[in-house]
């Protein structure tokens, strides 16, 4: 159970855009029909592109801004994104039933955990199913202890979780003075 | 295969074919404009005008473009609009018929929600569960059963998983008489409620 970003943003803009170029289109070429003036200039616009070449700059900048523009769609398309639910460890008893979390539950219950120790104040937690990074925030104590007792914590409730892949706890304490 | 996590399938794939189509005309453009094409197709001249001066149409040529602006269009809005839903597309069922008393007693008619609804009720029943969300998808004999449970912060999860499988997914299955065995559930934790600082 593994869920990937469902790229609604992409997708919404490309769409609209889309939705857009045909809407404006469809309401010029009726009104041309019906020998109105249409919403855009079609005869402007036939000006501007009328004698262009496929060697003139212009129409080489379109074609690499296009091509660019296709580029990314593709890159976006095919880049699986951080996942938004994380796959859990099958569980005694419940091997069939396919278990995952969602990422943002985690990384809170992971800095719930930081937050139980003593002395730090604010935790947050990043994490991408490999790597989890604790930031904690403490008003007190050795910065190196809370360190290890910030890792303590945040692993055991991760084990209490159960992801199918434990990620690499990284912890940062600030806010503590360092010793020289 | 209904997707259990829509539309990012859709999306993904339309993206990707519209981002391809986009490249193809670009590098196109590109490979014509610096003359690159010109040993392998002799007719693309690109010293020659693109458009003539004055463009002359056929009568259809105006009426094709409006059809397919308008259907282009629609496709669009309809791709615009299934961002807005995200629970998998369930569907109506038809239980067999029944004979009672040797006579034939009817075809009964379910929605798959209404027993997604039974089945979420049951998990919500359980300890350390806030809320539950449940949708069988597909084919009546072997739906896929797709679950969203929110979970208190600290519950033990290996027991609500186990619970589940143990006692949730057989009732469901015996009531409905259905042999499923792929189920997949998403876990939320709440957020944290206020513990009490007294002592």
């Amino acid at each position: 159970m593994i869920r990937r970003p469902r790229k609604s943003l992409a997708a919404g803009i490309v769409a609209l855009v889309l939705l857009a170029l045909c809407a404006l289109v469809a309401v010029a070429v009726v009104q041309l029909m019906l020998g109105q003036q249409p919403v855009v200039d079609l005869a402007g616009l036939n000006a501007l592109v009328a004698g262009l070449t496929g060697a003139d700059l212009p129409v080489l900048i379109a074609s690499g801004v296009v091509a660019l523009l296709g580029l990314v769609l593709v890159v976006v398309a095919l880049r699986p994104g951080t996942p938004t639910v994380l796959p859990l460890a099958p569980a005694d008893g419940a091997e069939r039933l396919d278990t995952g979390i969602t990422r943002r539950s985690l990384n809170r219950a992971l800095s719930d955990a930081a937050t139980g120790v003593d002395g730090v104040t604010k935790a947050s937690v990043k994490s991408s199913g490999r790597r989890a990074a604790v930031t904690a925030h403490a008003a007190f104590g050795d910065p190196k202890d809370l360190r290890e007792q910030v890792r303590g914590a945040v692993s055991e409730r991760l084990a209490a979780v159960g992801p199918a892949r434990s990620p690499r706890v990284t912890v940062s304490v600030t806010g503590t003075k360092q010793e020289a | 295969m209904a997707s259990a996590n829509p539309p990012a399938r859709l999306n993904r794939t339309l993206l990707f074919l519209i981002g391809l189509v986009l490249l193809a005309a670009g590098v196109f453009g590109l490979l014509f404009g610096l003359g690159v094409l010109r040993p392998v197709l002799p007719m693309l001249d690109p010293s020659v005008p693109l458009l003539p001066a004055n463009p002359v149409f056929d009568a259809w040529v105006p009426w094709v473009v409006v059809v397919a602006a308008v259907v282009v269009g629609l496709l669009a809005l309809r791709w615009l609009l299934a961002q807005a839903r995200r629970r998998p597309r369930t569907s109506s069922w038809t239980l067999p018929s029944a004979q009672v008393a040797g006579r034939d007693a009817g075809v009964t008619r379910i929605h798959s929600d209404d027993a997604a609804d039974a089945l979420a009720a049951d998990i919500e029943g359980y300890e350390g569960v806030q809320r539950a969300a449940a949708a069988l998808v597909g084919d009546r004999r072997r739906p896929q059963i797709h679950l969203e449970v929110t979970a208190d912060d600290g519950a033990d999860l290996t027991a609500l998983r186990a619970r589940i499988t143990d006692h949730a997914l057989p009732r469901l299955r015996s009531a409905l008489d259905i042999g499923s065995d792929h189920a997949d559930l998403v876990l939320r934790l709440a957020e944290e409620k206020q513990r009490s600082r007294v002592g």
